[in-house]
Protein backbone atom coordinates (compact mmCIF):
# COMPACT_ATOMS: atom_id res chain seq x y z
CA UNK A 1 0.00 0.00 0.00
CA UNK A 2 1.29 3.37 -1.16
CA UNK A 3 1.58 6.94 1.56
CA UNK A 4 -1.65 8.08 -0.06
CA UNK A 5 -4.39 5.67 -0.97
CA UNK A 6 -7.93 6.01 -1.77
CA UNK A 7 -10.95 2.89 -2.64
CA UNK A 8 -13.93 4.12 -4.07
CA UNK A 9 -13.49 7.43 -2.80
CA UNK A 10 -16.59 9.63 -2.69
CA UNK A 11 -17.70 13.35 -1.49
CA UNK A 12 -20.48 14.59 -2.00
CA UNK A 13 -22.04 18.02 -0.51
CA UNK A 14 -25.71 19.51 -0.51
CA UNK A 15 -26.20 22.80 -1.42
CA UNK A 16 -28.96 23.98 0.14
CA UNK A 17 -31.86 26.67 -0.46
CA UNK A 18 -32.41 29.85 2.56
CA UNK A 19 -34.47 28.10 4.24
CA UNK A 20 -31.88 25.02 4.58
CA UNK A 21 -33.71 22.58 2.63
CA UNK A 22 -31.35 20.75 0.54
CA UNK A 23 -32.07 21.62 -3.26
CA UNK A 24 -29.64 19.06 -4.51
CA UNK A 25 -26.35 16.57 -3.57
CA UNK A 26 -23.28 17.25 -5.64
CA UNK A 27 -20.87 14.93 -6.36
CA UNK A 28 -17.30 16.52 -6.31
CA UNK A 29 -15.48 13.31 -5.86
CA UNK A 30 -16.61 10.18 -7.78
CA UNK A 31 -15.08 6.78 -6.71
CA UNK A 32 -11.45 7.47 -7.32
CA UNK A 33 -9.11 4.74 -6.66
CA UNK A 34 -5.37 6.51 -6.05
CA UNK A 35 -2.22 4.87 -5.19
CA UNK A 36 0.52 7.23 -4.51
CA UNK A 37 3.85 5.91 -3.62
CA UNK A 38 6.51 6.84 -0.87
CA UNK A 39 9.05 9.45 -2.47
CA UNK A 40 6.95 9.67 -5.91
CA UNK A 41 6.06 13.70 -7.22
CA UNK A 42 2.35 13.46 -8.36
CA UNK A 43 0.54 16.46 -9.98
CA UNK A 44 -3.01 16.49 -10.62
CA UNK A 45 -4.27 18.61 -13.45
CA UNK A 46 -8.14 19.59 -13.62
CA UNK A 47 -10.30 22.55 -14.50
CA UNK A 48 -11.73 24.59 -11.83
CA UNK A 49 -14.14 21.81 -10.00
CA UNK A 50 -12.91 18.93 -11.01
CA UNK A 51 -12.74 17.65 -7.45
CA UNK A 52 -8.92 18.37 -7.37
CA UNK A 53 -8.28 20.12 -4.48
CA UNK A 54 -11.33 18.17 -2.96
CA UNK A 55 -9.46 15.09 -2.92
CA UNK A 56 -6.10 17.12 -1.46
CA UNK A 57 -8.07 18.33 1.28
CA UNK A 58 -9.14 14.51 1.70
CA UNK A 59 -4.81 13.99 2.19
CA UNK A 60 -4.73 15.52 5.58
CA UNK A 61 -7.89 14.98 7.03
CA UNK A 62 -9.61 18.73 6.53
CA UNK A 63 -12.62 16.96 4.69
CA UNK A 64 -13.86 12.98 4.73
CA UNK A 65 -15.07 11.03 3.01
CA UNK A 66 -18.62 10.77 2.03
CA UNK A 67 -18.45 6.67 0.94
CA UNK A 68 -15.41 4.88 0.46
CA UNK A 69 -11.80 5.33 1.93
CA UNK A 70 -8.66 7.38 2.13
CA UNK A 71 -5.59 6.48 3.91
CA UNK A 72 -2.89 8.02 4.64
CA UNK A 73 0.47 6.23 5.87
CA UNK A 74 -2.06 3.13 5.90
CA UNK A 75 -4.33 5.24 8.46
CA UNK A 76 -7.84 5.64 7.45
CA UNK A 77 -8.58 8.84 8.48
CA UNK A 78 -12.17 8.54 9.56
CA UNK A 79 -10.40 7.07 12.73
CA UNK A 80 -10.47 10.04 15.41
CA UNK A 81 -7.33 8.54 17.22
CA UNK A 82 -5.04 9.12 14.14
CA UNK A 83 -6.09 12.40 12.52
CA UNK A 84 -3.21 14.00 14.22
CA UNK A 85 -0.72 11.53 12.90
CA UNK A 86 -2.17 12.16 9.75
CA UNK A 87 -2.04 15.84 9.81
CA UNK A 88 1.38 15.75 10.80
CA UNK A 89 2.60 13.04 8.05
CA UNK A 90 0.70 14.61 5.32
CA UNK A 91 1.59 18.42 5.13
CA UNK A 92 -0.72 21.41 3.60
CA UNK A 93 0.17 24.09 1.50
CA UNK A 94 -2.70 26.56 0.02
CA UNK A 95 -2.05 29.39 -2.50
CA UNK A 96 -2.40 32.59 -1.09
CA UNK A 97 0.55 33.13 1.07
CA UNK A 98 -1.12 35.86 3.20
CA UNK A 99 -3.32 33.34 4.68
CA UNK A 100 -1.02 30.84 6.28
CA UNK A 101 1.53 33.03 7.84
CA UNK A 102 0.91 33.81 11.08
CA UNK A 103 4.02 34.77 13.30
CA UNK A 104 5.80 38.41 13.00
CA UNK A 105 8.99 36.89 12.63
CA UNK A 106 10.07 33.66 10.43
CA UNK A 107 11.75 31.78 12.20
CA UNK A 108 8.79 31.61 14.77
CA UNK A 109 6.20 31.05 12.08
CA UNK A 110 8.27 27.75 10.60
CA UNK A 111 8.39 27.02 14.33
CA UNK A 112 4.83 27.64 15.34
CA UNK A 113 3.75 23.43 13.78
CA UNK A 114 6.39 21.78 16.09
CA UNK A 115 5.81 24.04 18.99
CA UNK A 116 1.94 22.90 18.87
CA UNK A 117 3.08 19.25 18.52
CA UNK A 118 4.78 20.19 22.37
CA UNK A 119 8.21 19.61 20.33
CA UNK A 120 11.39 20.22 23.25
CA UNK A 121 12.27 23.88 21.85
CA UNK A 122 15.92 22.41 21.65
CA UNK A 123 14.37 20.43 19.11
CA UNK A 124 12.00 23.01 17.66
CA UNK A 125 15.20 25.43 16.97
CA UNK A 126 16.83 22.24 15.09
CA UNK A 127 13.81 21.91 12.98
CA UNK A 128 13.72 25.57 12.20
CA UNK A 129 17.27 25.61 10.97
CA UNK A 130 16.92 22.35 8.50
CA UNK A 131 13.79 23.78 7.59
CA UNK A 132 14.46 27.00 6.10
CA UNK A 133 18.19 25.70 4.51
CA UNK A 134 16.01 23.27 3.23
CA UNK A 135 13.67 25.88 1.26
CA UNK A 136 16.89 28.35 0.98
CA UNK A 137 15.55 30.93 3.41
CA UNK A 138 17.66 30.29 6.16
CA UNK A 139 18.88 34.57 5.20
CA UNK A 140 15.81 35.73 5.93
CA UNK A 141 15.09 33.85 9.45
CA UNK A 142 14.56 37.06 11.62
CA UNK A 143 13.15 39.05 9.24
CA UNK A 144 9.23 39.68 8.82
CA UNK A 145 7.21 38.00 6.33
CA UNK A 146 5.81 41.02 5.63
CA UNK A 147 8.74 42.07 3.95
CA UNK A 148 9.02 39.08 1.93
CA UNK A 149 8.18 38.66 -1.96
CA UNK A 150 5.11 36.19 -2.69
CA UNK A 151 7.71 33.41 -3.87
CA UNK A 152 9.83 33.88 -0.55
CA UNK A 153 6.76 33.81 1.82
CA UNK A 154 5.34 30.31 -0.29
CA UNK A 155 8.67 29.51 0.78
CA UNK A 156 8.39 30.16 4.32
CA UNK A 157 5.17 28.29 4.25
CA UNK A 158 6.64 25.23 2.98
CA UNK A 159 9.30 25.22 5.85
CA UNK A 160 6.54 25.76 8.30
CA UNK A 161 5.13 22.14 6.75
CA UNK A 162 8.57 20.68 6.83
CA UNK A 163 9.33 21.79 10.39
CA UNK A 164 6.18 18.72 11.42
CA UNK A 165 8.67 16.39 9.57
CA UNK A 166 5.94 15.22 6.96
CA UNK A 167 6.19 12.28 4.93
CA UNK A 168 4.49 14.32 2.20
CA UNK A 169 3.33 17.53 1.46
CA UNK A 170 -0.05 18.57 -0.57
CA UNK A 171 0.52 21.45 -2.11
CA UNK A 172 -2.50 23.25 -4.16
CA UNK A 173 -1.89 25.50 -6.96
CA UNK A 174 0.75 26.81 -4.40
CA UNK A 175 2.24 29.48 -7.30
CA UNK A 176 -1.48 30.80 -8.31
CA UNK A 177 -0.42 34.12 -7.10
CA UNK A 178 3.15 34.31 -7.70
CA UNK A 179 5.42 35.94 -10.45
CA UNK A 180 7.42 34.02 -13.17
CA UNK A 181 10.22 34.31 -10.59
CA UNK A 182 8.41 33.43 -7.64
CA UNK A 183 6.99 30.62 -9.51
CA UNK A 184 10.24 29.05 -10.30
CA UNK A 185 11.36 29.44 -6.95
CA UNK A 186 8.57 27.58 -5.47
CA UNK A 187 8.82 24.93 -7.77
CA UNK A 188 12.30 24.25 -7.78
CA UNK A 189 12.04 23.57 -3.83
CA UNK A 190 9.21 21.48 -4.00
CA UNK A 191 11.56 19.25 -6.41
CA UNK A 192 14.48 19.55 -4.02
CA UNK A 193 12.70 18.60 -1.08
CA UNK A 194 11.17 15.57 -3.42
CA UNK A 195 14.84 14.15 -4.55
CA UNK A 196 16.90 15.03 -1.68
CA UNK A 197 14.77 14.36 0.98
CA UNK A 198 12.38 11.81 -0.09
CA UNK A 199 9.35 13.70 0.96
CA UNK A 200 6.43 12.87 -1.86
CA UNK A 201 4.79 15.98 -3.20
CA UNK A 202 1.42 15.79 -4.52
CA UNK A 203 1.30 19.33 -6.47
CA UNK A 204 -1.59 20.83 -8.03
CA UNK A 205 -1.37 23.02 -10.62
CA UNK A 206 -2.73 25.14 -13.52
CA UNK A 207 0.64 25.68 -15.28
CA UNK A 208 1.36 22.98 -16.97
CA UNK A 209 5.27 23.65 -17.56
CA UNK A 210 5.27 22.91 -13.58
CA UNK A 211 4.39 19.27 -13.77
CA UNK A 212 6.51 18.40 -16.62
CA UNK A 213 9.69 16.89 -14.38
CA UNK A 214 7.09 14.66 -11.85
CA UNK A 215 6.77 11.08 -11.75
CA UNK A 216 3.10 10.96 -12.94
CA UNK A 217 0.50 13.25 -13.43
CA UNK A 218 -3.17 12.42 -12.69
CA UNK A 219 -5.97 14.50 -14.87
CA UNK A 220 -9.17 15.01 -13.20
CA UNK A 221 -12.61 15.73 -14.51
CA UNK A 222 -15.95 15.89 -12.77
CA UNK A 223 -14.89 14.25 -10.08
CA UNK A 224 -13.33 11.31 -11.61
CA UNK A 225 -9.90 10.54 -12.84
CA UNK A 226 -9.48 11.17 -16.69
CA UNK A 227 -6.42 9.91 -17.61
CA UNK A 228 -3.15 8.91 -15.37
CA UNK A 229 0.67 8.43 -16.59
CA UNK A 230 3.75 10.62 -17.20
CA UNK A 231 3.62 14.00 -18.28
CA UNK A 232 5.57 11.86 -21.65
CA UNK A 233 1.92 9.98 -21.80
CA UNK A 234 -0.05 12.94 -20.48
CA UNK A 235 1.02 16.22 -23.16
CA UNK A 236 1.01 13.64 -26.19
CA UNK A 237 -3.05 13.29 -25.45
CA UNK A 238 -3.31 17.84 -26.99
CA UNK A 239 -6.95 16.99 -28.12
CA UNK A 240 -8.51 15.56 -25.00
CA UNK A 241 -6.44 17.74 -22.58
CA UNK A 242 -7.77 20.74 -24.32
CA UNK A 243 -11.51 19.32 -24.54
CA UNK A 244 -10.75 19.13 -20.44
CA UNK A 245 -10.39 22.86 -21.06
CA UNK A 246 -6.94 22.11 -19.96
CA UNK A 247 -3.57 22.86 -21.47
CA UNK A 248 -0.30 21.88 -22.66
CA UNK A 249 3.23 23.55 -22.27
CA UNK A 250 3.66 26.10 -24.75
CA UNK A 251 6.88 24.11 -26.45
CA UNK A 252 4.58 21.05 -26.48
CA UNK A 253 1.71 22.97 -28.27
CA UNK A 254 4.29 24.02 -30.65
CA UNK A 255 5.47 20.51 -31.28
CA UNK A 256 2.06 19.53 -32.28
CA UNK A 257 1.64 21.86 -34.44
CA UNK A 258 4.28 21.44 -36.19
CA UNK A 259 3.73 17.59 -36.51
CA UNK A 260 0.31 18.57 -38.19
CA UNK A 261 1.86 20.18 -40.69
CA UNK A 262 4.47 17.12 -41.26
CA UNK A 263 6.97 17.48 -39.83
CA UNK A 264 8.49 14.26 -38.10
CA UNK A 265 8.75 15.08 -34.32
CA UNK A 266 7.88 12.25 -31.80
CA UNK A 267 4.90 12.89 -29.60
CA UNK A 268 4.65 14.65 -26.67
CA UNK A 269 7.87 16.71 -25.86
CA UNK A 270 8.44 18.59 -22.59
CA UNK A 271 11.58 20.53 -23.42
CA UNK A 272 13.05 22.86 -25.36
CA UNK A 273 16.26 20.65 -25.76
CA UNK A 274 13.60 18.13 -26.89
CA UNK A 275 12.50 20.16 -29.36
CA UNK A 276 15.48 21.84 -30.42
CA UNK A 277 17.05 18.28 -30.76
CA UNK A 278 14.77 16.36 -33.04
CA UNK A 279 14.34 19.51 -35.00
CA UNK A 280 18.29 19.71 -35.74
CA UNK A 281 19.29 16.49 -35.70
CA UNK B 1 -8.49 61.32 -25.89
CA UNK B 2 -5.94 59.90 -23.47
CA UNK B 3 -4.65 59.08 -20.00
CA UNK B 4 -1.39 60.95 -19.64
CA UNK B 5 1.02 60.61 -16.50
CA UNK B 6 3.21 63.39 -16.44
CA UNK B 7 6.51 63.32 -14.34
CA UNK B 8 4.64 60.76 -12.06
CA UNK B 9 5.98 60.64 -8.28
CA UNK B 10 4.73 58.50 -5.18
CA UNK B 11 5.87 57.98 -2.18
CA UNK B 12 5.02 56.39 1.14
CA UNK B 13 5.32 57.88 4.12
CA UNK B 14 7.27 60.80 2.66
CA UNK B 15 9.62 62.73 4.85
CA UNK B 16 9.58 60.02 7.64
CA UNK B 17 12.31 57.73 7.96
CA UNK B 18 10.27 54.80 6.29
CA UNK B 19 10.05 56.62 3.41
CA UNK B 20 9.76 54.11 0.23
CA UNK B 21 9.72 56.05 -3.37
CA UNK B 22 7.08 53.86 -5.05
CA UNK B 23 6.49 55.50 -8.34
CA UNK B 24 9.68 57.21 -10.24
CA UNK B 25 8.95 59.66 -12.83
CA UNK B 26 6.71 57.95 -15.08
CA UNK B 27 6.25 59.26 -18.66
CA UNK B 28 3.51 57.78 -19.83
CA UNK B 29 0.60 58.53 -22.75
CA UNK B 30 -2.57 55.36 -23.30
CA UNK B 31 -4.18 56.78 -26.01
CA UNK B 32 -7.44 55.68 -26.39
CA UNK B 33 -8.64 52.30 -28.69
CA UNK B 34 -5.24 50.45 -27.41
CA UNK B 35 -4.49 47.45 -25.83
CA UNK B 36 -1.78 47.61 -23.55
CA UNK B 37 -0.10 44.85 -21.25
CA UNK B 38 1.91 46.27 -18.09
CA UNK B 39 4.20 43.86 -16.19
CA UNK B 40 6.39 43.75 -13.49
CA UNK B 41 7.51 41.53 -10.34
CA UNK B 42 5.08 41.62 -7.04
CA UNK B 43 5.89 45.08 -5.77
CA UNK B 44 7.43 46.91 -8.71
CA UNK B 45 5.00 49.66 -8.73
CA UNK B 46 2.28 48.37 -11.23
CA UNK B 47 -0.81 48.03 -9.17
CA UNK B 48 0.23 51.46 -7.42
CA UNK B 49 0.46 53.13 -11.27
CA UNK B 50 -3.06 51.97 -11.96
CA UNK B 51 -4.26 52.97 -9.04
CA UNK B 52 -3.20 56.47 -10.42
CA UNK B 53 -4.73 56.67 -13.56
CA UNK B 54 -8.21 56.90 -12.37
CA UNK B 55 -7.65 59.18 -9.06
CA UNK B 56 -7.63 56.37 -6.57
CA UNK B 57 -4.05 57.93 -5.77
CA UNK B 58 -2.55 61.04 -6.45
CA UNK B 59 0.96 61.23 -7.18
CA UNK B 60 3.01 62.65 -4.79
CA UNK B 61 4.85 65.14 -7.21
CA UNK B 62 3.47 65.56 -11.04
CA UNK B 63 0.21 65.06 -12.84
CA UNK B 64 -2.24 62.15 -14.21
CA UNK B 65 -4.25 64.16 -17.09
CA UNK B 66 -7.49 62.91 -18.66
CA UNK B 67 -7.94 64.43 -22.32
CA UNK B 68 -5.69 67.19 -21.25
CA UNK B 69 -6.93 68.05 -18.00
CA UNK B 70 -5.13 67.25 -15.02
CA UNK B 71 -7.82 65.18 -12.70
CA UNK B 72 -6.51 66.57 -9.55
CA UNK B 73 -6.72 70.10 -10.88
CA UNK B 74 -9.59 72.54 -8.86
CA UNK B 75 -12.98 71.53 -9.16
CA UNK B 76 -11.84 68.46 -10.92
CA UNK B 77 -15.23 65.61 -11.22
CA UNK B 78 -13.08 62.46 -10.06
CA UNK B 79 -16.38 60.97 -9.81
CA UNK B 80 -17.27 61.14 -13.36
CA UNK B 81 -13.98 60.36 -13.92
CA UNK B 82 -14.05 56.49 -12.31
CA UNK B 83 -17.09 56.15 -14.85
CA UNK B 84 -15.10 56.73 -17.71
CA UNK B 85 -11.62 54.83 -16.14
CA UNK B 86 -12.88 51.81 -14.82
CA UNK B 87 -10.57 49.52 -12.83
CA UNK B 88 -11.11 45.94 -12.02
CA UNK B 89 -8.69 44.34 -8.66
CA UNK B 90 -7.55 41.75 -8.49
CA UNK B 91 -9.71 39.12 -7.14
CA UNK B 92 -12.86 41.55 -8.15
CA UNK B 93 -15.56 38.14 -7.38
CA UNK B 94 -14.52 38.92 -3.86
CA UNK B 95 -16.07 42.51 -4.56
CA UNK B 96 -19.53 40.39 -5.09
CA UNK B 97 -22.39 40.59 -2.88
CA UNK B 98 -25.97 40.81 -3.73
CA UNK B 99 -27.81 38.10 -3.83
CA UNK B 100 -28.52 37.65 -8.04
CA UNK B 101 -26.02 38.19 -10.66
CA UNK B 102 -28.35 41.17 -12.08
CA UNK B 103 -28.83 42.88 -9.23
CA UNK B 104 -24.92 42.82 -8.56
CA UNK B 105 -24.32 44.62 -12.04
CA UNK B 106 -26.62 47.14 -11.42
CA UNK B 107 -25.33 48.34 -8.25
CA UNK B 108 -22.10 50.27 -10.65
CA UNK B 109 -25.05 52.19 -12.59
CA UNK B 110 -27.25 52.72 -9.18
CA UNK B 111 -24.73 54.67 -7.58
CA UNK B 112 -24.46 57.04 -10.57
CA UNK B 113 -27.52 58.31 -9.69
CA UNK B 114 -29.13 56.92 -13.15
CA UNK B 115 -32.75 55.95 -14.21
CA UNK B 116 -34.10 52.48 -13.09
CA UNK B 117 -34.76 52.08 -16.90
CA UNK B 118 -31.21 53.16 -17.98
CA UNK B 119 -29.96 51.38 -15.06
CA UNK B 120 -31.30 48.47 -16.05
CA UNK B 121 -30.08 48.70 -19.78
CA UNK B 122 -26.83 49.62 -18.88
CA UNK B 123 -26.78 46.38 -17.12
CA UNK B 124 -28.23 44.01 -19.75
CA UNK B 125 -26.14 45.68 -22.19
CA UNK B 126 -23.07 44.85 -19.94
CA UNK B 127 -23.42 41.45 -19.40
CA UNK B 128 -24.21 40.65 -22.97
CA UNK B 129 -20.46 42.35 -23.85
CA UNK B 130 -19.21 39.67 -21.34
CA UNK B 131 -21.25 36.42 -22.96
CA UNK B 132 -24.04 35.92 -19.99
CA UNK B 133 -27.60 35.72 -20.71
CA UNK B 134 -30.43 36.18 -19.39
CA UNK B 135 -30.39 32.75 -17.36
CA UNK B 136 -27.93 34.59 -15.47
CA UNK B 137 -30.02 37.07 -14.00
CA UNK B 138 -31.56 35.18 -10.40
CA UNK B 139 -28.28 33.08 -10.27
CA UNK B 140 -26.17 33.74 -6.56
CA UNK B 141 -23.26 34.77 -7.66
CA UNK B 142 -21.72 32.11 -5.40
CA UNK B 143 -22.62 29.30 -7.24
CA UNK B 144 -20.69 30.39 -10.62
CA UNK B 145 -17.41 28.97 -11.41
CA UNK B 146 -14.53 31.58 -10.97
CA UNK B 147 -14.34 32.40 -14.37
CA UNK B 148 -18.00 33.24 -14.88
CA UNK B 149 -18.14 35.53 -11.32
CA UNK B 150 -15.13 37.36 -12.76
CA UNK B 151 -17.38 38.10 -15.74
CA UNK B 152 -19.86 39.19 -13.37
CA UNK B 153 -17.08 41.46 -11.83
CA UNK B 154 -16.27 43.26 -15.05
CA UNK B 155 -19.73 43.42 -16.28
CA UNK B 156 -20.30 45.14 -12.72
CA UNK B 157 -17.72 48.05 -13.88
CA UNK B 158 -18.77 48.02 -17.61
CA UNK B 159 -22.23 48.74 -16.71
CA UNK B 160 -20.89 52.57 -16.10
CA UNK B 161 -19.74 52.88 -19.43
CA UNK B 162 -16.24 53.15 -19.22
CA UNK B 163 -14.07 54.38 -22.35
CA UNK B 164 -10.82 52.74 -20.53
CA UNK B 165 -11.02 49.54 -18.63
CA UNK B 166 -7.90 48.33 -15.83
CA UNK B 167 -7.60 45.08 -14.40
CA UNK B 168 -5.28 43.96 -12.06
CA UNK B 169 -4.26 40.46 -12.97
CA UNK B 170 -7.64 39.79 -14.35
CA UNK B 171 -6.43 35.40 -15.07
CA UNK B 172 -4.98 35.20 -11.57
CA UNK B 173 -6.18 31.25 -9.92
CA UNK B 174 -8.16 30.49 -12.84
CA UNK B 175 -7.80 27.34 -15.00
CA UNK B 176 -6.57 27.66 -18.26
CA UNK B 177 -10.21 27.58 -19.58
CA UNK B 178 -11.26 30.50 -17.38
CA UNK B 179 -8.43 32.19 -18.49
CA UNK B 180 -8.59 32.07 -22.28
CA UNK B 181 -12.74 33.09 -21.53
CA UNK B 182 -11.34 36.38 -19.60
CA UNK B 183 -9.12 37.28 -22.27
CA UNK B 184 -11.26 35.79 -25.25
CA UNK B 185 -13.91 38.99 -23.27
CA UNK B 186 -11.42 41.66 -23.02
CA UNK B 187 -10.61 40.69 -26.94
CA UNK B 188 -13.89 41.42 -27.79
CA UNK B 189 -14.41 44.63 -26.01
CA UNK B 190 -11.87 46.26 -27.45
CA UNK B 191 -12.03 45.07 -30.84
CA UNK B 192 -16.18 45.19 -31.04
CA UNK B 193 -17.24 48.25 -28.19
CA UNK B 194 -13.98 49.89 -28.74
CA UNK B 195 -13.17 49.86 -25.26
CA UNK B 196 -9.30 50.64 -24.60
CA UNK B 197 -7.41 47.76 -22.48
CA UNK B 198 -4.63 47.46 -19.60
CA UNK B 199 -4.28 44.62 -18.45
CA UNK B 200 -1.66 43.62 -15.42
CA UNK B 201 -0.38 40.53 -16.13
CA UNK B 202 1.96 37.90 -14.63
CA UNK B 203 2.07 35.92 -17.31
CA UNK B 204 4.21 36.71 -20.24
CA UNK B 205 2.59 34.28 -22.63
CA UNK B 206 -1.17 35.80 -22.47
CA UNK B 207 0.25 39.27 -22.60
CA UNK B 208 2.22 37.91 -25.99
CA UNK B 209 -1.05 36.52 -27.48
CA UNK B 210 -3.59 39.52 -26.85
CA UNK B 211 -1.93 42.91 -26.59
CA UNK B 212 -0.44 45.53 -28.51
CA UNK B 213 1.96 47.01 -26.22
CA UNK B 214 3.74 46.20 -23.14
CA UNK B 215 4.86 48.80 -20.09
CA UNK B 216 7.32 46.86 -18.02
CA UNK B 217 7.87 48.20 -14.48
CA UNK B 218 10.97 48.14 -12.82
CA UNK B 219 11.30 49.22 -9.34
CA UNK B 220 8.97 51.64 -9.52
CA UNK B 221 10.44 53.12 -13.10
CA UNK B 222 9.51 52.40 -16.52
CA UNK B 223 11.94 50.30 -17.56
CA UNK B 224 10.53 48.88 -21.80
CA UNK B 225 7.42 50.73 -23.42
CA UNK B 226 6.92 48.68 -26.61
CA UNK B 227 5.67 46.51 -29.17
CA UNK B 228 5.55 42.46 -27.44
CA UNK B 229 8.31 41.90 -30.38
CA UNK B 230 10.45 44.27 -29.30
CA UNK B 231 10.03 44.27 -25.18
CA UNK B 232 10.74 39.91 -25.32
CA UNK B 233 14.18 40.61 -27.35
CA UNK B 234 15.13 42.00 -23.88
CA UNK B 235 14.66 38.73 -22.58
CA UNK B 236 18.24 38.87 -19.84
CA UNK B 237 16.77 42.09 -18.54
CA UNK B 238 13.73 41.05 -18.26
CA UNK B 239 14.80 38.01 -16.20
CA UNK B 240 16.96 40.29 -13.94
CA UNK B 241 13.40 42.06 -13.15
CA UNK B 242 11.86 38.69 -12.12
CA UNK B 243 10.11 38.15 -15.40
CA UNK B 244 11.00 36.19 -18.27
CA UNK B 245 9.98 35.78 -22.56
CA UNK B 246 7.32 33.49 -23.81
CA UNK B 247 8.59 30.03 -24.09
CA UNK B 248 8.38 30.20 -27.45
CA UNK B 249 10.65 32.94 -27.76
CA UNK B 250 13.20 31.09 -26.14
CA UNK B 251 12.86 28.05 -28.50
CA UNK B 252 13.61 30.27 -31.09
CA UNK B 253 16.79 31.42 -29.08
CA UNK B 254 17.82 27.73 -29.17
CA UNK B 255 17.00 26.96 -32.78
CA UNK B 256 19.03 29.67 -33.86
CA UNK B 257 21.93 28.89 -31.56
CA UNK B 258 21.70 25.34 -33.29
CA UNK B 259 21.98 27.20 -37.01
CA UNK B 260 18.19 26.68 -37.61
CA UNK B 261 17.57 30.31 -38.92
CA UNK B 262 14.44 30.96 -37.35
CA UNK B 263 12.91 34.78 -36.47
CA UNK B 264 13.81 34.63 -33.20
CA UNK B 265 11.62 37.69 -31.69
CA UNK B 266 8.31 35.58 -32.23
CA UNK B 267 6.09 35.68 -29.20
CA UNK B 268 3.27 33.35 -29.81
CA UNK B 269 3.21 29.92 -30.84
CA UNK B 270 1.35 30.59 -34.57
CA UNK B 271 4.37 32.86 -35.16
CA UNK B 272 6.99 30.38 -34.33
CA UNK B 273 4.92 27.78 -36.18
CA UNK B 274 5.54 29.66 -39.75
CA UNK B 275 8.77 30.98 -38.66
CA UNK B 276 10.36 27.00 -37.85
CA UNK B 277 8.37 26.04 -41.04
CA UNK B 278 9.93 28.88 -43.33
CA UNK B 279 13.39 28.18 -41.91
CA UNK B 280 13.16 24.28 -42.36
CA UNK B 281 12.04 24.96 -46.34
CA UNK B 282 14.92 27.14 -47.02
CA UNK B 283 17.35 24.61 -45.38
CA UNK B 284 16.15 21.95 -47.04
CA UNK B 285 16.06 23.61 -50.57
Amino acid sequence: MGIIKTAKLIYEYARRDEDNNVVETVRAVDEVNLDIQEGEFVAILGRNGSGKSTIAKQMNALLFPSQGTIWIGEKDTRDEKFLWEIRQSAGMVFQNPDNQIIATVVEEDVGFGPENMGVPSKEIWKRVEESLNAVGMMAYRKASPNHLSGGQKQRVAIAGVMAMKPKCIILDEPTAMLDPNGRQEVIRTVRELNRQEGITVVLITHYMEETVHADRIIVMDQGKIQMTGTPREIFSHVQELKSMKLDVPQVTELAYELKKEGIDLPDGILTIQELVDALCQ
Amino acid sequence: MSIECRNVNYFYGKGTPSEVHVLKDINLTIHKGEFIGIIGHTGSGKSTLIQHLNGLLQATEGEVCYDGVNIFSEGYDRRALRGHVGLVFQYPEHQLFETDVFTDVCFGPKNQGLSQEEIQQRAREAMDMVGLTEDYDKRSPFELSGGQKRRVAIAGVLAMKPDYLILDEPTAGLDPGGRDEILGVLRKLHEENGITVILVSHSMEDVANYVDRIIVINNGEIAFDDVPHQVFRHYKELEAFGLSAPQVTYIARALRERGLMVDDTVTTVEEAKKSILKALKNKNK
